[in-house]
């Protein structure tokens, strides 16, 4: 993202996406494109065909419906160490490696071109309960970034506050993380 | 006096909260922590939710437990329930009948984490926490520690559109 001062409303998807994206082949195995995600950390990709337009989105929701679409098959040989620690690696073991990504990613995809206002990404977020929208060339559907509701929300907090009291009471907000067991 | 603080953007584009009980969702659907994986699941299906917060006996937030935990935990039960399964064909004497599965609760199955803010926290503290902590959602807690809201990203993309 880059580090601009200008206006919220004047922000285009260009200037507050994510230019570093992994993108999936639709015919890589749901395993390869978990080992892809993990590696990367990221929790959703594009989905690519073979002249590089997206046309879809691998999430981790829709890797949970891949695991309740096929139960999983109990592997002897498998020890208990192997068990999923997180939604990534439930695939791995689990499922039959011929599945495609193809098979499971949500098609259709949200698609805005670089221009795109930051209202306007928020709508369509709010519109189509999305976390994520692709910034693709429009004309050839090849994507060019990623923005997350994250990356909108990044947006606003280098807005600068104005307060419209001009002695504001300083109530230090009760804010922590806490882990359960530590009391 | 109240603290009352606003971000300015453009007059198009305003977020049109104070505090942080402006932006959350009050009395959002919790799980005891004490409740099974079954009655999560059950919740979670009823609902149609993706994950709750997880509270204690008095009220108060000690976790979040997602869809994804407990379907991970499914194939770790039927990983266990297919390995009993033969285990019991070899079985040579009464000695060895394999022990039933407890049922897991929802607090141990749980991620036990929990980011709050208090209800008077300004908006733009708000944000920049979750931004901060890279975190999709927040508690809201009442100054006993109680939980009375959730915000997410998407509440405060609710209150960031144009004003009409």
């Amino acid at each position: 993202m880059e580090n601009t001062n200008r206006p919220l409303i004047s922000l285009r998807a260009a200037d507050i996406m994510s230019r570093s994206i992994v993108m999936i082949p639709r015919e890589m195995s749901l395993q390869g494109a978990a080992r892809l995600l993990t590696g990367a950390g990221v929790t959703g990709a594009p989905v690519i065909d073979d002249q590089g337009r997206c046309i879809g989105v691998l999430s981790a929701t829709d890797f949970m419906h891949s695991v309740e679409a096929h139960q999983p098959h109990a592997n002897p040989s498998r020890s208990s160490d192997s068990m999923p620690h997180c939604a990534w690696q439930i695939p791995e073991g689990n499922m039959n490696s011929c599945l495609c990504v193809a098979d499971f990613m949500t098609i259709d995809p949200v698609l805005v071109g670089p221009a795109t206002p930051i209202g306007e990404l928020a709508r369509m977020m709010m519109d189509a309960h999305i976390h994520r929208i692709i910034v693709a060339d429009m004309a050839t559907h090849r994507p060019l970034g990623i923005v997350s509701s994250m990356d909108i929300l990044a947006a606003v907090a280098r807005v600068d506050e104005v307060p419209r009291i001009d002695e504001p009471e300083c109530h230090e907000p009760h804010v922590g993380v806490f882990m359960a067991g530590a009391f | 006096m109240t603290l009352t603080m606003t971000l300015r953007t453009e007059a198009q584009l305003n977020l049109v909260a104070e505090t942080a009980s402006d932006l959350m969702v009050p009395n959002p659907i919790s799980l005891r922590a004490e409740a099974s994986a079954a009655e999560a699941m059950r919740l979670f299906t009823e609902e149609g939710i993706t994950a709750a917060p997880v509270i204690d006996e008095s009220g108060r937030p000690v976790g979040v437990i997602s869809r994804s935990d407990l379907l991970i935990h499914k194939c770790v039960e039927q990983k266990q329930h297919d390995g009993e399964y033969f285990r019991e064909a070899s079985i040579e004497s009464v000695d060895d009948v394999p022990k039933p599965m407890i049922p897991m609760t929802v607090q141990e199955l749980m991620t036990p984490a929990v980011f709050a803010v208090s209800e008077d926290t300004p908006v733009s503290r708000v944000v920049s926490d979750m931004v901060g902590l890279r975190v999709h959602r927040l508690f809201v807690v009442a100054e006993d520690g109680i939980l009375v809201g959730i915000i997410t990203t998407m509440d405060v993309l609710k209150h960031l559109l144009p004003d009409d």
